[in-house]
This record gives structure tokens, C-alpha cells and sequence, in this order.
């Protein structure tokens, strides 16, 4: 089915990213009912899409497409949103629109600049989610990379800009891989369009297969942020503030994680992976990963740090059971992709909230947080609960899914490094929990320092939008806890869409 | 042959004794509790809910997810002891229910999609080992007698008399009464003997009670194990009268160690002014764990005695049995009898105080209910049928009780009431310790331990100092990390010849 609502989806943020700096020119205050109105329609639209093709959904035909300047594959760029896309673009319209809302109460200078920023990644990750095209997508990969490595410098300190140049370096790495990926593909099957890649990719010689799977393993392993390419991550995602880290970490690592799903089980094929032995690799890579993820989240007395480790520790886990290719281990993994959003996102917003007066994110200045910010901090209790995988929180049952997945398949080892992954995070988010219900006496200098790290302008006169937000995620946690099933059809959709890939190749190209 | 106790009926008189024993350390929670009463009792009645849900439920998802409340409540409770205890216990308790998931997981893997009975010996298995920790297994205990010792009694009631059995319960419902489990028997028999030796050498009154729960404990193990609905029946009834009887000791005990202030069980008698009610009280709960005829611990024991297969798990029973009145016979004379002079015991029986709160609400209920069962075991009948077919041999329980007093008194006599010196440490500290010293060995100054340190400086800072390592260990310089991509799309590429 033709929409154009899928092309507003991408169109939208890039407008209202252009019209900031033009409204900036005329009056700076109206810059923050444009972003509020861009978050709404970005969600409106999305609400939009569930509504009017629910019965689609229903009956197993959601596909909506569309065609750009009327040119169809395979000469022209179209855009595709099938059950998987559905999920990850709603996801992402959901959580930005609230970090938007969180963004306007908390960064207090340079919003102009942050804004155009934030919504240029918006569109960019609406645009490879939708996108049908792999030129395209390596595109809007460039495009994320180039408009969120100055967010993460944005706090203009050494460490910051330390943090971007690493993360763009490897950004920039991780696009070129693909990039000569994009390349080799189109020499040899002569197309960019996604269908008619997976249709022909049978067709080229078995080293090229394997150089090319290679090749767009690195790029996107790189960009996910799988061991041994991790090492930007925890630097870039700290660096920032909370708003984007919640971003980068909990909504942008998934962008990846679906491009990554929808490289090699539409486009490539996972029966390549399977042909090559590296499948059953991945998913040792993947595990080792996820463990390295937490360990080293124990060690972290950065808060953000510890939460960036312990987001490699999560990502490596969806990877893996998405890597088993069963059905158990998709519906796993799209699940937990759900409660991670959520989790993750909440917990970086919170944590924002909860050292607003710090000098630093160091374990030393969250000691006695939990007695300033009660409420906020029971609800960080409550999402750290949720990561560890507590009922009745999502996390809890998203991780039982996963060692299902696991262990249907009798694969201990990814069993045991789940159980140890949450078993290692209740230790370092213990750590810090108490931390924050410890007594402190400040002294003289210590209040000198808080009162001089207090930002110039009052960020927080807005603070109730910031803890609003906050609590919102606490409340997602655990309403999605007590009702997963409501994700039961577009994932069982998904999961479909994953398992045959040719309907997809039909859907697009017909046949 | 008794018929077996159905489903049904099983999770329905666990129902109700949980009711009945949450309802009593609400009651005492509302007299103790200074602050912040109400979010205990609400805390206690999530907990209550949970645990319903838990016996009640028979899908395994369900099931974890009601045990994890439990856990976090039951933690969230030692709060108003210190918030140290909350972080240790937590620790613990989930450390054990992420064994318990896994092993969950496994048997539903296995086609047990729900809770219920285990055909496969070695899936039971499993499922032992994944609840050993949080019920406390022998190997599994270390942490009963560690947090109990540091936790009030109040808090110690609900786990000792409820929570801990939790795993029982389910264990219930899950091994075939007929068949029952090697594992689960000698592994109680274990507990048996170990908790009865460890509650005869202990000084501290709540770490006695722990391991005195864990000698009961292993009593039940043994009663689900043995493979005979003697036994199975005798797990079930001990599980109603020791949750009764240990939350009736703990709350007492509490409120005595309150009063005088300490732990030792030779200083109490001197510090503290004890009722004749309270002697009573606690003579008739201690009698009653010991298996004292007329009371309903001789019942479930001799239930228990009937299912153990050879004279020489008989004779292993007795002596555990014996280990029971001794330390038990102990405990009384420290905190009755002796006072510098013998003659103590008959001074305090002419304090008629009564303590409305504890003695008429809690004490009393629950002398009654063992008494009544002692004497009237069918008052059960309707959830463990033709239990009043069964006759509870009278004449030869008097016999046995009085030998076993008897003995007891002698043994104890001749070792002069087992005064022992109070360790400093608990066992875990101990074996620590000895670890310390063994590092010490290497060049490293002493330290000394309390539980405290043992969580915090060796396992907690352990655990983040090799994080650390390895973290320093792979994060080296710049273009180290960047040389793992050109090694693995190498290794990619030649993956396939590699494999």
C-alpha cells in the first residue's frame, strides 16, 4: 500500500530542523512550541500509521511503501515500512518526543544549535529505519554520525571533545566500511534497491559473498558497539548530556541494531552467515560482548559510564539471541529492545535530573542524592530494578524470553552470560543506590563548589517537565511490565517478516 | 496407606497458615514499630499477596515473578534494621533467583510448561539446586545465620517462620510423594544434624534460632525426600507448626532481647524479668519443635519417623532428634534456671504479668493451635485426609520423650550445660578469615572481619577490583583499539577456513 505518511515521517524533523535557526532569526522564544509541535506531529503521524492500517496489521498485511518522485524500484528510492519497521519508528517517535519535552527543561544554553542538531538525527534515524535503498541508508548512517558527534561535544569541555573526535573517528570508520560495502554490492548485482539485492545476492561469487558480509559485519558491529569495537561508546555516551546519552544509548544503539536485522536477514540472508560458519561466532562475539559490557560496568565510577557499559552488556545480549535465529529469540530480542528503550532512556534522564548540581557524573558526587530528589529516585530504584529484571517490570520479562531463547536451543553459555549479566548488574547499580541514600555533610567548601557549578542560567525553572518525563518512563516500565502482550502482534508480525524474507522481496518488487 | 494430599488442598492450608502468620507479626509489627508502621504492614501485606500467588499459581512465569516480590518486599522489610542488610539480603536472594530462573527455564525447556509434578529425577534436581539458596539447602545456609544474627526479630520471623519455606512448599508440589528425592533426604539429613550441632555450640540467641531453623528445615527435606506419604504428610504438618511455633519464638525473643539488650544467652537470664506466661510460652514452643509428646511437633515428627527406610537412617533420626532436646533443653536452662544459683527458676515464677499485645494475641493463639493439634491431629482431616486414621501412638511418645529428656539432661549434666565461649565471628567469617590468613601468608597485613567486611572488602571490592584489571587490561592505547579492525576482518575473511 502507497503512503506518503512514511515520508512525513522522515520529512518532518528536517523541516521543522531547517525552520529553527529561520525562527531563531525572528523571535528565540518560539523555537520551543516548534520543537513541541515537531515531537507531536512526529508522534501523531505514527499514531496515525497503528490506527488507520490496524486491520492490516491484524491480518498479517501491513506493508505500507512509497515511491520517491513516482520512480519505482529498481530505478527509483522507495521507502518501505513493514511489522519490523512499524515497531522501531513508533519507538523512536514515542521516546524522542519525550526527550523533547525533557530537553526543553533541561539544556539551558545553546538550544538553537542542540535543536537542529536533535531533529536532523531524528530524521536521520526515521530515514534509515524506512528506507528501502542501501545508498540511501549509508547516507543517513553518514548523516547520523555527523550530526550527533557534535552533540556529543556539546558540553565544550576536554573531555567531550576528546570523547567526539573518538566517536566520529570511529563513526566515520564504521560509515566508510559500509560505505565500500554499499560499493561492492552495487558492482556486482547493479542495484541499490533492497528487494533486488536480496533476490541476486545468491547469485555472486562465494569470496565476494564473504568479503562483503565481512565488510558490513565490521561497519555495523562498529557502530553498534560490539566488543572489540566498543571503545567510543562509554567515552561518547558520558560525555554528553543526559538528554542525548539517553538518546544515543537508548534510542540510536536500536537504529543500528535494526539495521543491522535488516541487512542480513532481508537483504543478505541469514543462510549466509550460516554457509560462512560465522553465525554461530557472532553469537559468541555478541555474548563475550555483552559480558565484557557489564564487567567492566562494575568497575565504572562514572555513573554514565557504568550505564554505558552496562548498555554494551544489553546490546550484545539482543544480538545474540537475535543471532540464534529462532523464533523464541526474535520475539526475545524485539522485546527486550522494547524494555531497554525504556529502561535505559529513563534511567540517563534521571540520572541528568539527579546530578543537575554536580561537578561531575563520579560515584562521590551521587552520594547523597536520594535524599535531595526522593521521588526521582525512587523512580531511578525502580528502572534500575527493571534493568536487572525484576517483576513486574519489563525487564523481567523480556530477560526471561531471552534465556529462553537460549536455552531451547540448549545453549547454556548464552544462558549462564544472561543470568550473570543481571547478576553483575545488581552489584553496580547497588553501588550506587547506596551511594545515594548515604548522609553527607557538606562543608564549606564543598557548598562553595555546588553553589559555583549551578548553571548561570536556572535550567530547572522548568523542572516539573523534567521529572514529568521521568516519571513517564518509570510508569512505561511498569504498565508495559503488566501488559508485554499488547507488543504480541506487531512483534508476531515481525518475527514472520524475519523468518520468510521473500515477502518481502515480493511485496516490493511483486511475484 | 494415607491417600495423598491433593493440589488443592495442599496450597489452600498453606494459604491459610501464611494468613494466620503474617496476621501475627502484623500485630507485633504495629506494637514495635516506632516509624513509618504503616508502609511495613503494607509492605508485609504485598509480601502476603506475592507469597499467595506463588503457592497458588501454576504458571512458572507467575511464579518467578511472584518469588521476586517476595524477595524484594521480605529485603525491602530489613530496612528498618539497617539499610545494610536490605543491600546484603537483596544480594543474596537474587543471586539465588537467578540460579532458580535458569533452572525454571531448563525444566520448562523439558515440556514441564507448568507447575507441577516432576517426573525426571534429575530435573527435580535442578530445581533444588536453583531454590537451595533461597531455602536455605545445606551448602546454601551460609546467609541465614548471618543476616539473622544482625536483624531483628521481627524481620526473622517472617523469614524463618514463612519465606524460607517457601521452596519446601513448592518442592511439595513438584516431587511425587511416592518417589520422592536422594537429593532433597540425605541433604535434609544433613541440615539435621549440622543445624542441631552448630544450635548446641552457639552463644547468640538469634543465631542459635538459625540454626535451629535449619535442623527443622532439614527435618522437612527429609519428610519430601523419603519418598512415602508418611513422609510427605510429616513435611506438610511440620511446615504449618514450625512456621507457627518459630515466628511465635522469634517475635518473644525479640521482644526479650529488646528489654535486656543482649544476645548472649548466659547474660539474658540475669537481665531480664521473665512472666510466668512467658516461661510457659516459651517452654511450649520449644517443646513442641523438640517433638515433646501432646504437642503437635511429636505428630509431624513420628509422621517423618514412619517414612525413613532403614535402622540406620533410624538411628541417624534419633540422634537428630536427640540434638534437638539438647539444645533446646540448653537454651532453657541458660534463659530460665540459671542465674548464678539454681534456685532462679523458682523466683520467676511468681510474675504474673501479662503482656496484652504478644501473650493474648500472639502467644495464646498459638499455644492453642499446637496444643489442638497435638491432641487433635483430624481437626486437618478436611486438607490432609484420613490423617485421624493414622494413630499417633501415645503411650510409646510419653516413653520416648521422657528417654529423650532423660538423656539429654545426663549428657548435658556431664558436659555442664555446654558453655561455650561467643565467637567473635560467625562460621563465614571464620572461613574467611582463614582465607585472610592464607593471603597473609603472601605479605598482606591482617584484618578482621564482621559480616559487614566480608560483603563489602572482599567479595563486593573483589569483584569491582577485577573488573577493573580486565578493563585496563583491554582499554590500552588508541591505536591498539583501533588494530582489532583490520585483525578481525581478517579473521572474517578467513573464518571459514579457520573453522
Amino acid at each position: 500500500m502507497i503512503s506518503i505518511s512514511i515520508l512525513l515521517l522522515i520529512i518532518i524533523p528536517l523541516v521543522v530542523a531547517f525552520l529553527i535557526p529561520l525562527l531563531d532569526l525572528y523571535n528565540k522564544l518560539l523555537r520551543r512550541y516548534l520543537v513541541i509541535i515537531g515531537g507531536v506531529i512526529e508522534i501523531s503521524i505514527s499514531i496515525y500509521i497503528i490506527i488507520s492500517y490496524f486491520s492490516d496489521l491484524k491480518a498479517g498485511k501491513f506493508f505500507l511503501t512509497y515511491y520517491l518522485g513516482g520512480w519505482g524500484p529498481p530505478f527509483g528510492i522507495n521507502l518501505v515500512m513493514d511489522s519490523v519497521s512499524l515497531i522501531f519508528s513508533s519507538l523512536i517517535s514515542f521516546a524522542l518526543f519525550f526527550i523533547i519535552i525533557y530537553s526543553i527543561g533541561f539544556i539551558g544554553h545553546h538550544e538553537g544549535k542542540y535543536y537542529v542538531l536533535f531533529f536532523l538525527i531524528l530524521g536521520a534515524m526515521q530515514g534509515a529505519i524506512l528506507t528501502g535503498d542501501m545508498f540511501n541508508l549509508y547516507v543517513f548512517i553518514e548523516l547520523l554520525t555527523v550530526t550527533s558527534a557534535p552533540l556529543v561535544a556539546f558540553k565544550r569541555n576536554k573531555h567531550a571533545t576528546e570523547a567526539a573526535i573518538k566517536y566520529m573517528f570511529y563513526g566515520v570508520i564504521g560509515g566508510l566500511f559500509f560505505f565500500v560495502g554499499v560499493i561492492l554490492l552495487y558492482f556486482n548485482i547493479g542495484s541499490l534497491n533492497m528487494a533486488q539485492l536480496a533476490q541476486h545476492f545468491a547469485e555472486i561469487e562465494n569470496n565476494m559473498q564473504l568479503t562483503i558480509i565481512s565488510i558490513f559485519l565490521i561497519g555495523l558491529l562498529i557502530k553498534i558497539g560490539i566488543f572489540p569495537f566498543h571503545f567510543w561508546l562509554p567515552k561518547a555516551h558520558s560525555a554528553c548530556p543526559s538528554s542525548l546519552s539517553a538518546l544515543l544509548s537508548g534510542v540510536l544503539l536500536k537504529v543500528y541494531l535494526y539495521i543491522f536485522i535488516r541487512l542480513f536477514w532481508i537483504v543478505i540472508g541469514f543462510e549466509f552467515l550460516l554457509e560462512f560458519n560465522i553465525a554461530s561466532f557472532l553469537v559468541y562475539l555478541a555474548l563475550v560482548s555483552s559480558l565484557f559490557g557489564h564487567v567492566f560496568a562494575l568497575q565504572a565510577s562514572d555513573i554514565k559510564r557504568m550505564l554505558a557499559f552496562s548498555s554494551i552488556g544489553h546490546i550484545g545480549m539482543i544480538l545474540a539471541v537475535f543471532l540464534l535465529n529462532t523464533e523464541t529469540g526474535f520475539y526475545g530480542g524485539l522485546l527486550h529492545i522494547i524494555s531497554h528503550l525504556l529502561m535505559k532512556t529513563g534511567l540517563f534522564l534521571s540520572t541528568g535530573y539527579l546530578l543537575q548540581y554536580t561537578k561531575s557524573n563520579h560515584i562521590d558526587d551521587f552520594a547523597g542524592v536520594g535524599h535531595q530528589n526522593k521521588g526521582i529516585f525512587v523512580g531511578f530504584i525502580l528502572l534500575t530494578l527493571s534493568m536487572i529484571g525484576m517483576p513486574p517490570f519489563i525487564g523481567f520479562f523480556s530477560k526471561w524470553y531471552i534465556i529462553m531463547a537460549f536455552l531451547k536451543i540448549q545453549h547454556h553459555f548464552g544462558a549462564i552470560v544472561v543470568v550473570l549479566g543481571s547478576l553483575s548488574a545488581v552489584f553496580y547499580y547497588l553501588r550506587f543506590i547506596a551511594k545515594g541514600y548515604e548522609k553527607i555533610k557538606l562543608s564549606a567548601s564543598d557548598l562553595k563548589n555546588e553553589i559555583y557549578n549551578r548553571p548561570i542560567l536556572s535550567v530547572f525553572y522548568r523542572e516539573k517537565l523534567v521529572t514529568t518525563v521521568i516519571y513517564i518512563f518509570v510508569g512505561m516500565i511498569i504498565l508495559t511490565g503488566f501488559s508485554f502482550r499488547l507488543f504480541e502482534l506487531p512483534l508476531q508480525e515481525g518475527i514472520k517478516e524475519l523468518i520468510n524474507p521473500q515477502n518481502y522481496i515480493n511485496l516490493i518488487l511483486g511475484g | 496407606m494415607l491417600p495423598a494430599v491433593t493440589d488443592n488442598n495442599l496450597v489452600q492450608i498453606m494459604i491459610i497458615t501464611g494468613i494466620l502468620v503474617t496476621l501475627l507479626t502484623i500485630i507485633y509489627a504495629w506494637k514495635k514499630l516506632k516509624k513509618n508502621k504503616i508502609y511495613f504492614v503494607m509492605l508485609t501485606i504485598i509480601y502476603l499477596v506475592s507469597f499467595i500467588i506463588v503457592i497458588g499459581t501454576d504458571k512458572w512465569i507467575v511464579f518467578l515473578g511472584g518469588w521476586e516480590f517476595v524477595t524484594l518486599t521480605t529485603s525491602l522489610m530489613f530496612a528498618w534494621d539497617d539499610w545494610k542488610l536490605v543491600k546484603q539480603y537483596f544480594l543474596i536472594q537474587f543471586a539465588g533467583s537467578s540460579i532458580l530462573l535458569y533452572a525454571v527455564l531448563v525444566i520448562i525447556n523439558n515440556g514441564y510448561a507448568e507447575v507441577g509434578i516432576i517426573n525426571s529425577t534429575f530435573l527435580q534436581n535442578i530445581l533444588i539446586v536453583g531454590l537451595a539458596t533461597k531455602s536455605a539447602l545445606f551448602g546454601f545456609h551460609f546467609w541465614l545465620p548471618a543476616i539473622y544474627a544482625n536483624s531483628s526479630g521481627l524481620v526473622n520471623a517472617i523469614s524463618s517462620g514463612w519465606v524460607v519455606k517457601l521452596g519446601y512448599i513448592i518442592l511439595l508440589k513438584v516431587i511425587i510423594p511416592e518417589q520422592g528425592n536422594a537429593l532433597l533426604f540425605y541433604a535434609g539429613i544433613l541440615m539435621l544434624i549440622y543445624g542441631g550441632v552448630k544450635a548446641l555450640l552457639e552463644v547468640k540467641l538469634k543465631v542459635l534460632m538459625a540454626y535451629s531453623t535449619l535442623s527443622q528445615l532439614g527435618l522437612i527435606a527429609i519428610g519430601i525426600g523419603s519418598g512415602t506419604v508418611y513422609g510427605y504428610y510429616g513435611a506438610v504438618l511440620h511446615i504449618i507448626i514450625h512456621a507457627l511455633t518459630k515466628t511465635g519464638f522469634f517475635i518473644n525473643l525479640d521482644d526479650i532481647i529488646n528489654k535486656s539488650g543482649t544476645q548472649n544467652i548466659y547474660e539474658l537470664a540475669a537481665r531480664f524479668n521473665y512472666s510466668l506466661f512467658k516461661i510457659i510460652t516459651i517452654f511450649g514452643f520449644s517443646f513442641s519443635l523438640s517433638g515433646v509428646v501432646f504437642l503437635a511437633g511429636f505428630n509431624s515428627k513420628y509422621l517423618i519417623k514412619n517414612s525413613l527406610p532403614g535402622p540406620l537412617l533410624l538411628i541417624i533420626f534419633y540422634l537428630g532428634g536427640l540434638l534437638t532436646f539438647l539444645y533446646t533443653l540448653r537454651l532453657l536452662y541458660w534463659l530460665f534456671i540459671f542465674q548464678g544459683k539454681q534456685k532462679a527458676f523458682l523466683l520467676r515464677l511468681n510474675n504474673y504479668k501479662i503482656n496484652f499485645s504478644i501473650d493474648l494475641f500472639i502467644n495464646i493463639p498459638i499455644l492453642l493451635i499446637i496444643l489442638l493439634l497435638g491432641n487433635y491431629p483430624d481437626l486437618l482431616n478436611y486438607w490432609l485426609p484420613a490423617l485421624d486414621s493414622f494413630s499417633f501412638p501415645l503411650g510409646s511418645g510419653i516413653g520416648e520423650t521422657i528417654l529423650y529428656l532423660l538423656v539429654a539432661y545426663l549428657i548435658l549434666e556431664k558436659l555442664n550445660w555446654v558453655r561455650t565461649k561467643e565467637k567473635e565471628y560467625l562460621e563465614i567469617d571464620v572461613l574467611f578469615n582463614k582465607i585472610e590468613v592464607l593471603l597473609n601468608k603472601i605479605g598482606k597485613a591482617s584484618l578482621k572481619f564482621d559480616t559487614e567486611k566480608i560483603v563489602e572488602h572482599y567479595f563486593l571490592r573483589g569483584i569491582y577490583k577485577l573488573s577493573g584489571k580486565t578493563h585496563d587490561f583491554i582499554y590500552r592505547s588508541f591505536s591498539d583499539q583501533l588494530s582489532w579492525i583490520p585483525l578481525f576482518l581478517a579473521l572474517l575473511l578467513a573464518w571459514r577456513y579457520l573453522v
